[in-house]
């Protein structure tokens, strides 16, 4: 029985360490700071996701399928690889959420900007 | 010789009731970390697999019908602000807060809230379930 005990015990402190261990699964958002006028030396391309779904990227419209690719090959080679997103007021969560999926898997940093 | 002390002690060690409690113990601890769950209210959150290690200081949802609480405390707009300053004061400064937005939602209002985060200095991380 002591054996069972054992295992028992040790499976106890791992579920109790892990419950509380346990990361959120969220999303950063990061805003544009204020007051900082940012010298732009790199081109920090523009998605945009308008209100009826359609994404567009440096002002071209595209196909959902194609951002991936398309922002990658715009990103390479580049240090601290940043967009800048722009979100319709009507496009929903869903969808900027997807948008936001493609960036943080290929460790992009999106910075979310008002429509001017 | 026959005679035996009779009141012997028994020495051995039951460990039964012991293993009963920590077996209750891990099968708590098992179905409350799967079960954990961030919003109490039905909100669907857009999913994603991304994981943050910010820990929010507080958890603020968006209904699909536009109702907004306070970790899980309904709570009208107009008084969301002036709720969540109270709730943040003395908070190390930027705090976090998770933001649990119905993956219906138009951004509008995912936005409103923002803006009430950006003039009180707030981190906002949205919430997600993973894919």
């Amino acid at each position: 029985m002591s054996g069972m005990s054992d295992i028992v015990f040790l499976l106890l402190i791992f579920f109790m360490l892990t419950s509380t261990l346990i990361a959120p699964n969220a999303l950063k958002l990061l805003f544009p700071q204020q007051g900082q006028t940012a010298i732009t030396i790199r081109h920090i391309p523009i998605i945009e996701l308008k209100s009826d779904g359609k994404v567009s990227l440096d002002g071209r419209i595209i196909a959902f399928e194609n951002l991936e690719v398309l922002l990658i090959n715009k990103l390479v080679g580049q240090e601290d690889p940043t967009v800048t997103f722009i979100i319709e007021g009507k496009a929903t969560v869903r969808e900027t959420v997807n948008v936001m999926n493609i960036a943080a898997k290929n460790n992009i940093k999106v910075v979310l900007k008002e429509k001017s | 010789m026959a005679i035996k002390s009779r009141n012997k002690r028994n020495i051995n060690f039951s460990m039964s009731g012991m293993s009963d409690i920590v077996f209750l113990l891990l099968i708590f601890f098992m179905i409350v970390s799967t079960l954990i769950t961030p919003g109490l209210q039905e909100v669907e959150l857009p999913m994603s697999n991304n994981q943050t290690v910010a820990s929010p200081e507080l958890s603020v949802t968006i209904s699909k019908d536009l109702k907004y609480f306070i970790e899980g405390e309904e709570i009208n707009y107009d008084l969301l602000e002036s709720k969540l300053i109270q709730l943040l004061a003395g908070k190390t400064d930027n705090p976090t807060v998770r933001l649990n937005a119905d993956e219906n939602l138009a951004w509008d209002q995912v936005m409103q809230f923002i803006d009430i985060a950006k003039r009180n200095k707030l981190r906002v991380i949205l919430g997600t379930r993973p894919m």
